[in-house]
Formats: structure tokens, C-alpha cells, sequence
């Protein structure tokens, strides 16, 4: 990369100019569409502001203050990390395993196998989360649903899954199923574009199996490893659409997540400003994650 | 290398149960799609009749009254294609162009906006739909494609020139400079030369600006009410609280997922790249 450092040719005087309005483009557009909405967002955080009763007030704080005295602001932020936590560890315990068992396969039978085998783990990817949602809402249905066909085929009786408590995990499983690819697809270019070497070196040597994991092959996928669970972190803090879709956040707040509580709020209780306080209270922690990030990398590279 | 029988035949045992894991939530939907309208199971059943009634019901309304949501998903697909086209070509005309400077450029300033991108990936989406919300309506672009793909294009701007980016990385600089040496201006260069050979790299950013905007759900959801609702609302409204029509969904669902199947076909090998948005290649 480097040795190619600015060796183009010196384009003219309008040639740079022309250079430097694409280069501008793009940010402008972002200048609009997010720095514009960002700054908007916090300046709504301090104001009182319901559209349909005609309110839009000045009121500093507060929105932050009732947010921060309510114990359910606090239950949510609970959730929404809990949420995370769960889905972001199993699914890298899930994507993980999959994927050297993908190049287990390949080597203990033939190529093609770990092939096929890849093809059918990342069949959740290539449905519609949307889909995926009311799907994994379907099979939940008390009458309908196959998780209850199976408890009644074992002799037991049909639950209402998405109405009980268990809904708010019942959402991570959805999540989990459709997210693991993701983890996997990662893992295993990683895995499969590997130097052999070592490996090769450490098994001579003696090394069993899981000592060449734990000491030759996890050290080296260990860059790729920080990348992917960085990604699936942010995403899934993120995540709304099976949250939305499955429960609406319910039954009663159980499964409100600091996304869903900002987009009831907003969308159902039309109290724009206090929404837009929960929108910034929800930034703190990608923020917080971006700039221990940087810091890292700072203290990697002097 | 360990080639026992036993430890071959717990590695096909681990495969089976990892294929029933992703797989098996499948099997019973598609069955459902396949079967009369109407008719549910209540225990597991294999229909009497494969019928494919559900999905001409779900492609083009009708169908026996009271079985069926007698709603075409035919619009919506139309209202996804046109929002999905639009975002990839503001993407691709916003972003190449800056790809092209970020990929040639050095300087700190570059690198600093580059991975200030990066940002606008991680944002909390919801937490710019207020604002953005209010911002669409007060423009009267509510309830429009275009409202809804200048949201998109902002969402995957990065994606885009990132993935760009890594593309004309891959493009040596001799032929540019030879080009520029013959008195090419920046333009020509751009279009006899970077364009041609950046291609497929342009395909394959589309591909992933295409389905990122396909399947968005929540900025989609707040701002259409029923002209411009695209696939992923359609799919998610038949969930309703008063009757679902299960067999219309399941087949609405499998229609839905055809542009991604075929973008497998085009794109598959570059999948790790765009989920990474180039970290990993």
C-alpha cells in the first residue's frame, strides 16, 4: 500500500479541483443527512416537544432528569446490555465452533463437504430479517407454532411463549439463529486463509489438537477475532427489527431495549423531546466503545 | 491428523445438529406456505395437498374470501426495487468518486475522514429517527421513495466507499499514470480507465447497498404509511393482532428472500468483505 504512497501522476490545476469536489460529496451529503440530525437530535433532548398538543418548550435538562429518576430507564439499559452480552458471546461460541468444524469436515472427508456444509449454516442469512422475525414469531404461536408442537407430541402442554416472561430470550435465540453467519463467515475466511506452518510445526513438536488451537491457530485468528466481535457488539446493540417485530418490546416493557423504548416513544407516545433524550442516552455506548478503539490503537501503533 | 472412525463420525453428528439448528425453523414454515390457505396443523402433519395457492394469493391478492389477506405484495416488491435503485445509484455517483481519492490519496486528513465513516456505521439508527423523521416530513418527501432512499444512501454511504475503496486499491497506478502522462485529464482517466476497470467492484457494491436497503426494516417503517411501504413492512403487516393469514406470510417470506439467493450467485465471495466493510478480505 504504502509503496504506492501518492505516486499518481500530478493531475492539473482542474483536475484537483475536480478531485477535491468528489472527495467533498460524499460529506456533504453526510453533513445533511447525519451530523445535521445528530445535532438536531441533541438539541430536541432539551426540549420539551409533543407535536400533536402543539408543545415544543425549553426545558434543559429535565428530559434527562425524569429519564435518569425512572427506575425503568435504568431496567431498559439493563436489558439492552444483557441483550447484547448474550447474543454477541453465544453466537461467537456458536460461529466459532461452526466454523472449525467446517474445516474439520473439508479435512476429515473432502473439500466439497465443508462446501455444502458452509452453504447450510448461512441459510439464516439469506432470509429477510423481517421474515425471519415472523417466522420465529409463527413458531412461537400457542396453537400454531412447531415449538409447542413439539411439547405436545412429548405429552406436554402448548405455552404462550411471546406473552410470558421468556419472550425477552426467546428474541435472543431469533437473534442468535440469524446472526451466528455472520460470526461464522468471518471466522472461517480467517480460519481457511491461515499460514499452515505453524500448525504443521506445533504438530510435529507434539502439540494435541487443542493446544494447536489454543496456543498456535486463536493467537493468529486473534486480529480478525477483535474486528468481527467489534461489528457484531455495535450491531447488535443495535438490533430492532426481531425485537420489534416479535414482541414490540412486551409483554409490558420486558423486552424494551433502549432502541425500542426510543422508538415507542417517539412513535407511539409522540413525546419527540424526550425520545430524542433517550436517542443520546442510547449513543453513549457505541461512542464510549469507538473511543477506547481508538485508544487502543493508538497505544498499538506509537 | 486424527482420522478415527469415531472421531469422523462425531464430526458428521456436530454437522447434523448444526444443520437442524439453521435449518429446521425453516422445514415447518415452508410446509405451512405449501398448504391450503387457511389450514393450520394444530400437531405435525404433512399437508394432504401441495398447493401453491398461497403464493399467487400473497403475488397477486385474491383467493377463497376469509383465507387469505386478499393483499398483492406485488407494489411493495415495486416500491423495494425503486428504493433499492435509487440508494444504489446515489451511493455509487456520491461515493466513487471520493473511493478514487481516499484509494490514491495519502495524507492524515484523508485517513482521519476515512475512518470517520466509520461512525456513521456504528450510530444507533434509531437514535437519528426522530430528527430524520422530522426532517422527511418537512420536506413533504413522507411516504416517498426518494424520502426513504436519501435515508439508505445515508446509512450505506460508508459501506459503499469503503468497499470501493478496497476495489481500486486492486488497480495498479502505472496505467493512470501513463494515461496522465499522455495529457489524459482527471476526467478521462476516471472514465476510460477507473471506471472500466473498477467494475465489477461497482457491481459488487451494489449488490451490498442494494439488499442493505432491501431489507431495512425501521427507517422504512416510520417513514411510509401504506404508498411507499416496501417488502420488509409488507412481510412484518401480516402479523397482525387481529387474524394472520400464516400460509400467505410464509410464502410472502420465501418470495422475499429471491434477491438475496441470487445475490449469492453474483457476490457470495465478496460477502466477508462487505460484512466487514473491507476489514477482512
Amino acid at each position: 500500500m504504502s509503496s504506492r504512497a501518492a505516486s499518481i501522476a500530478r493531475p492539473d490545476r482542474s483536475g484537483r479541483y475536480l478531485l477535491g469536489a468528489l472527495l467533498a460529496l460524499p460529506f456533504i451529503y453526510v453533513a445533511v443527512f447525519y451530523a445535521y440530525p445528530i445535532y438536531k437530535v441533541v438539541a430536541l433532548s432539551l426540549r420539551d416537544y409533543q407535536i400533536a398538543y402543539g408543545i415544543d418548550d425549553w426545558v434543559g435538562l429535565d428530559n434527562y432528569a425524569t429519564l435518569l429518576s425512572d427506575a425503568e430507564t435504568w431496567l431498559t439499559i439493563a436489558r439492552t446490555l444483557l441483550y447484547t452480552a448474550i447474543c454477541v458471546s453465544v453466537s461467537f461460541g456458536l460461529g466459532l465452533g461452526m466454523a472449525l468444524l467446517t474445516v474439520a469436515l473439508a479435512d476429515a472427508f473432502a473439500e466439497r463437504y465443508g462446501r455444502i456444509f458452509r452453504h447450510i449454516v448461512i441459510a439464516p442469512m439469506i432470509f429477510v430479517p423481517a421474515a425471519a422475525g415472523v417466522m420465529w414469531a409463527f413458531a412461537y404461536t400457542e396453537h400454531y407454532g412447531w415449538v409447542n408442537h413439539i411439547l405436545l407430541a412429548l405429552g406436554l402442554p402448548a405455552y404462550p411463549w411471546l406473552v410470558s416472561d421468556a419472550a425477552f430470550f426467546l428474541v435472543m435465540v431469533t437473534d442468535i439463529w440469524g446472526w451466528t453467519p455472520f460470526i461464522y463467515l468471518i471466522l472461517l475466511a480467517a480460519l481457511q486463509s491461515l499460514p499452515q506452518e505453524p500448525i504443521e510445526a506445533a504438530r510435529v513438536d507434539g502439540a494435541n489438537a487443542w493446544q494447536v488451537f489454543r496456543y498456535v491457530t486463536l493467537p493468529l485468528l486473534k486480529p480478525v477475532i477483535v474486528i468481527a466481535l467489534t461489528i457484531k457488539t455495535l450491531d447488535t446493540y443495535r438490533a430492532f427489527d426481531y425485537l420489534w417485530i416479535m414482541t414490540k418490546g412486551g409483554p409490558g416493557t420486558s423486552s424494551t431495549t433502549l432502541n425500542l423504548a426510543t422508538y415507542k416513544t417517539a412513535f407511539q407516545s409522540l413525546t419527540f423531546g424526550n425520545a430524542s433524550a433517550l436517542a443520546v442516552i442510547t449513543m453513549i455506548f457505541p461512542l464510549a466503545v469507538m473511543i477506547l478503539l481508538l485508544v487502543l490503537r493508538r497505544r498499538q501503533t506509537p | 491428523m486424527n482420522r478415527s472412525f469415531a472421531y469422523r463420525a462425531s464430526l458428521v453428528l456436530m454437522a447434523i445438529l448444526a444443520a437442524l439448528w439453521t435449518l429446521f425453523p425453516f422445514a415447518w414454515y415452508f410446509l405451512v406456505s405449501l398448504t391450503t390457505p387457511g389450514h393450520i396443523p394444530r400437531r405435525f402433519s404433512f399437508p394432504d395437498v401441495i398447493t401453491f395457492q398461497s403464493y399467487v394469493a400473497a403475488l397477486l391478492g385474491g383467493g377463497t374470501e376469509g383465507t387469505t389477506a386478499n393483499v398483492s405484495i406485488l407494489p411493495n416488491l415495486i416500491n423495494s426495487f425503486i428504493v433499492a435503485g435509487l440508494t444504489v445509484a446515489g451511493c455509487t455517483v456520491l461515493g466513487f468518486g471520493a473511493a478514487y481519492v481516499f484509494s490514491r490519496g495519502r495524507s492524515t486528513v484523508l485517513s482521519v475522514l476515512f475512518n470517520g465513516l466509520l461512525v456513521i456505521r456504528m450510530t444507533p439508527a434509531v437514535s437519528l429517527a426522530v430528527p430524520i423523521y422530522l426532517m422527511i416530513n418537512s420536506y413533504g418527501l413522507a411516504d416517498t421513495h426518494l424520502g426513504l432512499s436519501l435515508v439508505h444512501t445515508m446509512l450505506s454511504l460508508p459501506l459503499a466507499i469503503w468497499l470501493l475503496k478496497g476495489f481500486i486499491d486492486g488497480i495498479p497506478t502505472e496505467i493512470e499514470e501513463a494515461a496522465l502522462i499522455d495529457g489524459a485529464s482527471v476526467p478521462q482517466t476516471l472514465r476510460y480507465i477507473i471506471i472500466p476497470l473498477a467494475a465489477p467492484g461497482i457491481a459488487v457494491s451494489a449488490c451490498f447497498v442494494f439488499l442493505a436497503s432491501y431489507v431495512e426494516f425501521m427507517f422504512a417503517s416510520i417513514l411510509s404509511r401504506g404508498t411507499a411501504d416496501t417488502l420488509p413492512i409488507a412481510i412484518a403487516g401480516y402479523n397482525s393482532e387481529h387474524q394472520t393469514f400464516y400460509n400467505e406470510m410464509a410464502a410472502a417470506s420465501f418470495m422475499s428472500m429471491i434477491p438475496l439467493f441470487a445475490f449469492f450467485y453474483v457476490a457470495g465471495r465478496y460477502m466477508v468483505r462487505g460484512l466487514t466493510m473491507g476489514a477482512v478480505k
